[in-house]
């Protein structure tokens, strides 16, 4: 540990950190464009430049390291007086056409104008214009707006080691460009560069002047796209006003930085995935008995009976629902003394590169592996009364498929906890609605073995409650009770929202 | 006339073949080196108080001195990309008295343990560098170069690499990405290029000029060094002259001969009998000198002092029709054109500021100009990774 | 990919790679080799260059593009280059410039129709004591003059002078 002073305060800090990110974990902004925790540091932007005590010289915070002792000004005059001069350089050329930019609302060099900008243009010369292009099937690039940080450069060139970027030309006359717009789409994490992209110069095609960013809700969750459980900020389409098309409710899903896992990116694949969360038309919204709607009242009854038959039971997992959910049939099990089973995991061979894409394609398999849940593939006989099977369709392979619809038409009860109406619904006496994916809070156990926490921002529709509650009326109150009861008794540590935070806990 | 130490083809003009160079005593600072310690080879140029011809002058010795002493891949490279304006010196070095670099180069590589060593030359001097490429083929033959050199066991390749049009390739650290293939945008430091530099690897660069004094310090004794110039700013230095005068061109000469002797015995007076106006002192990035000034020593020190450099020592003169906003603009412009474009207050404010000052040229200059000239500079001057 | 290298230029460009730890420094020679071979770096040529280092393209690309030595068009049979640096300036580049624009009835950039002459302002070519300097492809000329100039643009026409 070290002692420096930021700001005339004291703080006790630890060795081989940069200024920038001790400010950082401080909470202390320090306005940058280059600097991006994923990648390599270029110090090219000059927009973090910093005092310290016995330099002659601003340094740039990004890449100069703490020292023991080290006295640190990141507000004094001549700091604001460079990021001035840093802002209105850039905008000597910018269009500041944030009115028709995507984005517009979480733009760094929109915050940092307001915040530490200038009021007036000085230059008289009129600004360059260049042609807005889309460059791929994914990407548009808008070099007016470009404030060559070349963060996209270095992803491209440093993360996927794909290349498709470069600058050319030099000085005033430096811009970025593609030469490989077929890689880039093929480049399975390319439009991370759309996230990186400080202002907007680069953009998805895709959320082109779709949505007005501050119009949505910003909430933190889990990609189910694979086990690796990346951090997703999802955008929700909460307010509607006349002049916003009605999208959503899921608008976009992008990269949530987690430092504890040093990780900063998600894949396409799981990145355009919300749009499926946005089609109900198969959305199973009541219970079903024998294929056709029910009360409430009638799907508990038949709960009742099935558990209450003495019949043998079997419960099959799903990588696919969350811990608590997970749990809840756990519970049930082990009161009712009945089997408890997994099925096996999809999994799809890795594209190139994979970096941390997993084979599994489900977000929770890694649970029903801890806790050395049997397949249901193993399973000698299929004969019991009473089935009950988590929602797991698309996550699945098809020989547990198979063996779970054989289940399901065998059981005198066949009970399944569905999204949507499915062939196991179809196959089933009774079909419970399940919440889908941010509808629900609940925690993923991903492959590195780290627990996470997805909000469940959207909240259950009308008619569809959480398992527990199905199976356990009121003992539970919310799904933090389960995880905490789970922590205990499976892991044998306490947990709480609280404690597995933003950014999750290692087991 | 003052003793020629870089200049030899100026005692012989065929100095730059190997026979001839050792007539004069070549490669015998080699040897000695040799048969040295190569700390001791440090210490000597250490005391000689060589300073860096290239622009800085930062103590030679002293630099040497950072190179680690284990046992990774070390590197020594010239800088011979010559590309200030005003700055013609070094390559007469290469195409006239080549031995001198390479011996030089194979001195510094014995002293710092570096084992490879590269020239970079700016791309334009294609046909100086052929004269150099057939001297280091010399070398080789005659066993100056290569393996086990002299039979002291110590073996140092020498290489020449073409730049491609870039002046920000002088500055060290861009020179260095320009010789791992790369566009030639200077790098952050640290770390220095002692600790990480051409292939990550320990790197030392030196200006040819630099390099060139080193073979007879070791030769003569760096006490010998000492006996020319002033205190602190020892040895002979190559003036070149251009502008306006009657007798452009390269003059050696002990550092710290004044400015008018340069101009006046030297480069011949001014063109046409006409007045100084102005004067560069040191290339084009020292800050311009008046008539008032043309008794200034032409050293580090003496420039330093009144608030120029001597930089490359390149002088350029100006008399007194010249029109001096013309002379700003046309810097402005390059240094906008040279900017590599990687550092936001560079790349943008150098244009900027070339614009300004070219309306002013035109006539169109409008009030506070000067003002905003100032505060431009102020706000790129210190703020950039290179001071370009 | 419609340039290629020859296996006899391979081998050269293998030599040059033995000069360096790492093939990504034959970046600058194998180019200088490219523009030789093929006249100018064109698309194709960055690609060939990429092809036989065995680097990707935007490298090769970018620093193709960043040093001006590389020309990114066509150039005539003459490249002629006029140095309008400050000591050039100082003894008549301008003038100098603008009598060659006048006389091939080009631009800083253009190419005459005939394909014979470039015409470019660059920057110091490091030759300033023998102002105004020009660089016709490899070759120096000094102390320029305009009639010096309509004289070697004549014998250049001729073909009299081997540059
Ligand atoms: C923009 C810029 C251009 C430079 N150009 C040259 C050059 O052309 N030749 C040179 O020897 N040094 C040049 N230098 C200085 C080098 O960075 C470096 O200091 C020098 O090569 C060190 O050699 P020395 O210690 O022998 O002087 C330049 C520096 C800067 C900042
Ligand atoms: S496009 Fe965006 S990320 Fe890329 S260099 Fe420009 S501003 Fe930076
Ligand atoms: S790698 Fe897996 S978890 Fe990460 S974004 Fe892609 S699908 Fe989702
Ligand atoms: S100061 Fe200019 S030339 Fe130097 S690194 Fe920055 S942009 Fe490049
Ligand atoms: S963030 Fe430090 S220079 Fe860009
Ligand atoms: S200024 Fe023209 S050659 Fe140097």
């Amino acid at each position: 540990m070290m002692n420096i002073k930021i700001d005339n305060k004291e703080h006790s800090v630890e060795e081989g950190q940069t200024i920038l990110e001790v400010c950082r974990n401080l909470d202390i902004e320090i306005p940058h464009f280059c600097y991006h925790p994923g990648l390599s540091i270029a110090g090219n932007c000059r927009m973090c430049l910093v005092e310290v005590k016995g330099m002659p010289k601003l340094m740039t915070a990004c890449s100069t390291m703490v020292q023991d002792k080290m006295e640190i000004f990141t507000d004094s005059d001549v700091v604001k007086e460079a990021r001035k001069g840093v802002l209105e350089f850039i905008l000597l050329d910018h269009p500041v056409d944030c009115p028709i930019c995507d984005k517009s609302g979480e733009c760094d060099l929109q915050n940092y104008n307001f915040d530490y900008g200038i009021d007036q243009r000085r230059s008289i010369f009129p600004k360059e214009r260049h042609k807005v292009e889309k460059i791929s099937e994914k990407i548009y690039k808008n070099d007016n707006r470009c404030v060559l940080c070349t963060r996209c450069i270095r992803f491209l060139d440093e993360v996927t080691k794909t290349h498709e970027f470069t600058t050319i030309e030099r000085g005033s006359h430096t811009h970025i460009t593609c030469v490989d717009p077929e890689g880039l789409d093929q480049n399975p994490f390319a439009s991370n560069i759309a996230d990186l992209c400080p202002v907007g110069a680069l953009g998805l095609n895709e959320f082109r002047f779709k949505k007005r960013v501050w119009l949505t809700e910003h909430v933190r969750a889990v990609c189910p796209g694979c086990e690796a459980g990346c951090n997703l900020t999802v955008d929700l389409h909460t307010k509607q006003t006349p002049l916003d098309p009605n999208v959503g409710p899921v608008v976009r899903f992008t990269s949530a930085d987690n430092y504890s896992m040093q990780r900063f990116f998600i894949c396409d694949e799981g990145r355009y995935s919300y749009s499926g969360y946005n089609e109900t038309e198969r959305r199973l919204l009541h219970p079903e008995l024998d294929g056709e709607e029910t009360t409430n009242g009638k799907a508990k009854a038949f709960l009742k009976e099935a558990l209450s038959s003495e019949l043998t039971g079997a419960v099959v997992l799903s990588p696919l629902a969350s811990v608590e959910e997970n749990y809840a049939a756990i519970l049930l099990a082990e009161q009712m003394g009945y089997d408890l089973y997994r099925p096996s995991p999809f999994r799809k061979d890795l594209p190139e590169p994979a970096l941390f894409i997993e084979k599994i394609k489900a977000p929770n398999h890694r649970m029903m592996k801890l806790l050395e849940v049997p397949k249901v593939t193993d399973m000698e006989s299929s004969d019991y009364g009473v089935v009950l099977v988590l929602n797991s369709i698309g996550s699945i392979r098809d020989n547990s498929l198979v063996k779970i619809l054989s289940l399901l038409k065998r059981a005198k009860y066949s009970i399944t906890f569905e999204v949507e109406r499915s062939e196991f619904s179809e196959n089933s006496k009774l079909a419970l609605p399940a919440p889908m994916f941010l509808e629900e809070d609940g925690c993923f156990i991903n492959s590195s073995k780290r627990i996470q926490r997805s909000t469940g921002g959207l909240g259950y529709p009308e008619g569809v409650r959480p398992l527990w509650e199905w199976l356990f009326g009121n003992r539970f109150t919310n799904s933090e009770s389960l995880l905490t009861q789970f922590s205990n008794e499976k892991l044998g540590i306490e947990l709480s929202y609280e404690k597995i935070g933003k950014e999750g806990v290692e087991l | 006339m003052s003793e020629y130490v870089l200049f030899k083809h100026l005692i012989d003009p065929e100095v730059r073949e190997l026979a001839h160079y050792v007539k004069l005593g070549g490669y015998e600072g080699l040897k000695k080196a040799l048969g040295m310690e190569p700390v001791e080879v440090v210490e000597e140029v250490k005391k000689s108080n060589l300073r860096g011809r290239g622009g800085a002058g930062f103590p030679c010795g002293l630099k040497w001195s950072f190179m680690p002493k284990d046992d990774r891949q070390k590197y020594f490279v010239c800088n011979a990309d010559e590309g200030e304006p005003g700055t013609f010196k070094d390559r007469y070095i290469m195409s006239d008295n080549p031995h001198q670099l390479i011996e030089g180069m194979v001195i510094g590589g014995f002293a710092m343990g570096a084992t490879i060593g590269y020239v970079y030359i700016r791309g334009e001097f294609q046909f100086v560098a052929d004269q150099l490429q057939k001297a280091v083929d010399e070398a080789y033959e005659a066993g100056y170069l290569g393996k086990n050199i002299l039979g002291s066991g110590f073996d140092f390749d020498l290489y020449l690499h073409m730049g491609a049009g870039a002046y920000i390739c002088g500055e060290e650290t861009g020179l260095i990405q320009s010789l791992e293939g790369h566009t030639g945008q200077p790098r952050l430091k640290p770390p220095f290029p002692a600790q990480v530099g051409v292939f990550g690897k320990p790197t030392t660069v030196n200006n040819v000029e630099t390099i060139a004094c080193v073979p007879d310090i070791i030769r003569k004794g760096a006490n010998w060094f000492l006996t020319i110039g002033p205190e602190r700013n020892n040895g002979t230095k190559i003036y070149a002259v251009s502008g306006h005068v009657n007798n452009p061109g390269v003059f050696e000469l002990p550092m710290g001969t004044s400015l008018r002797e340069i101009i006046f015995e030297h480069a011949g007076g001014i063109l046409d009998g006409k007045k100084v106006k102005a004067i560069i002192p040191g290339g084009s990035s020292a800050p311009v000198l008046g008539p008032e000034h043309l008794d200034v020593a032409m050293d580090f020190d003496s420039l330093k002092e009144v608030g120029s450099m001597l930089g490359s020592g390149a002088i350029i003169v100006m008399h007194e029709d010249t029109c001096i906003v013309e002379v700003f603009a046309r810097l402005a412009e390059f240094y906008a054109h040279e900017s590599c474009g990687q550092c936001t207050p560079c790349r943008e404010g150098t244009p900027w500021m070339a614009k300004i000052i070219r309306n002013i040229e035109n006539g169109d200059g409008r009030e506070g100009d000067i003002e905003l000239l100032y505060d431009i500079c102020e706000k790129i001057i210190g703020r950039t990774i290179c001071p370009l | 990919m419609s340039l290629r290298f020859t296996e006899q230029d391979m081998q050269n460009i293998e030599v040059i790679c033995q000069r360096y730890p790492d093939k990504k420094a034959a970046t600058l020679p194998t180019l200088h080799f490219a523009q030789k071979k093929f006249g100018y770096i064109s698309e194709d040529a960055v690609k060939a260059v990429a092809a036989v280092l065995n680097l990707p393209v935007a490298h090769v690309l970018g620093v193709a593009t960043f040093y001006t030595m590389y020309n990114k068009k066509p150039v005539g049979k003459y490249h002629i280059q006029v140095c309008t640096n400050i000591s050039c300036a100082l003894m008549g580049s301008r003038e100098i410039f603008q009598h060659l624009r006048q006389k091939l009835g080009i631009a800083s950039g253009e190419t005459t129709e005939d394909k014979l002459f470039t015409l470019q302002e660059v920057e110091c070519l490091g030759s300033c004591g023998t102002a105004p300097t020009i660089q016709i492809n490899e070759k120096y000329f000094e102390s320029m003059t305009v009639e010096k100039i309509d004289e070697l643009v004549e014998s250049l026409k001729k073909g009299e002078i081997d540059v």
